[in-house]
């Protein structure tokens, strides 16, 4: 295991007078900040907002780590076989977090999750501890339910094996 | 404006090499440094439970810019400026919208050293900026109209 972190990329994005987007890409040092970051971004914004007709829409800052060396992913694992985890909000609501590759160990005949095995109660220990919230910043306050569904397949994820062999 | 959370993105591959994705929120106040290390340990739980592999994560914070006005120029005109970095490498910066009064009589130069393209050059010299590899940005080699589809 061997964990690099990129140099982060700030992606300024844009809106042209027919309404259609664009974006500007720039990257920073991977020690910055993301206080320095947005202090940077900021000053860049008004000179490029000075050379352009298109109006700023906001901006991203992505801190990206890369896996140098990642372990083998089981060979029968399918990013299309999800497994869902529905929680209730602190704020009343409710947020799905979806894992891709579901273990079948993990799931009941029934398709439902089985919360009550180690490695499941233990993931849904952690998301329901800091510092895990919903999309509005409310904190996950309990496990509703918890199931497998299946996503289609894309071609590109269909088998490369597929055709029949030549005899 | 800064939205209130900030986007962390497990990074997945199955046993086909087809990518997948986790996504699950932080405080926008948190920062990268814990960020990374509740990264850490939500991928050992995932792992547990998934038969893909880590590829990476990001961490992507988002501030939303609340500009009345309407856009007044194309996105396909683009401004792009070529900078040399240090370790002998390059960087492009594409602004798209670029005002086509900074454009030269011939239609593609644009003067990088004076006005207010002058000023983004002095900006991009001397602020952190880099090029993907971390390479600071040294000097101006280019900067001309480009027109991109």
């Amino acid at each position: 295991m061997a964990r690099v972190n990129l140099p982060p990329v700030v992606t300024f994005s844009w809106e042209d007078e027919s309404g259609s987007r664009s974006s500007t890409q720039v990257s920073i040092p991977a020690a910055t900040t993301v206080a320095d970051a947005r202090t940077a971004a900021d000053a860049l914004a008004v000179d490029m907002q000075a050379n352009t007709g298109c109006v700023l829409t906001g901006y991203s800052i992505a801190f990206s780590t890369t896996e140098t060396a990642p372990g083998l992913a089981a060979a029968d694992s399918r990013v299309e076989r999800k497994g869902n985890f529905v929680f209730r909000t602190a704020a009343g609501k409710l947020a799905r977090i979806t894992v891709p590759g579901i273990l079948p160990s993990v799931v009941l005949p029934s398709g439902r999750i089985d919360e009550d095995a180690a490695t499941v109660a233990t993931l849904i220990a952690s998301l329901l501890g800091a510092p895990w919230t919903d999309s509005n910043g409310a904190d996950l306050s309990a496990l509703v339910e918890a199931y497998e569904s299946f996503r289609t397949s894309t071609k590109g994820q269909l088998p490369r094996d597929r055709k029949p062999d030549n005899e | 404006m800064n939205k209130v959370v900030a986007t962390l993105l497990l990074l997945l591959r199955d046993g086909t090499g087809s990518p997948g994705r986790l996504s699950v929120y932080v405080a926008d106040s948190l920062s990268v440094v814990a960020a990374r290390a509740a990264a850490e340990a939500l991928a050992g739980a995932v792992g547990a439970v998934s038969g893909c592999s880590l590829v990476g994560y990001s961490v992507v914070y988002e501030t939303v810019v609340s500009d009345e006005r309407p856009g007044q120029s194309d996105r396909r005109e683009v401004l792009r400026l070529v900078f040399a970095t240090e370790g002998g490498g390059y960087a492009a910066v594409d602004i798209p919208g670029l005002f086509a009064d900074l454009v030269g009589e011939d239609g593609l130069s644009v003067d990088g050293s004076s006005g207010t393209v002058g000023a983004l050059v002095s900006d991009l010299l001397s602020g952190p900026w880099c090029n993907p590899f971390g390479q600071q940005l040294t000097a101006l080699l280019a900067s001309y109209r480009e027109v991109q589809a």
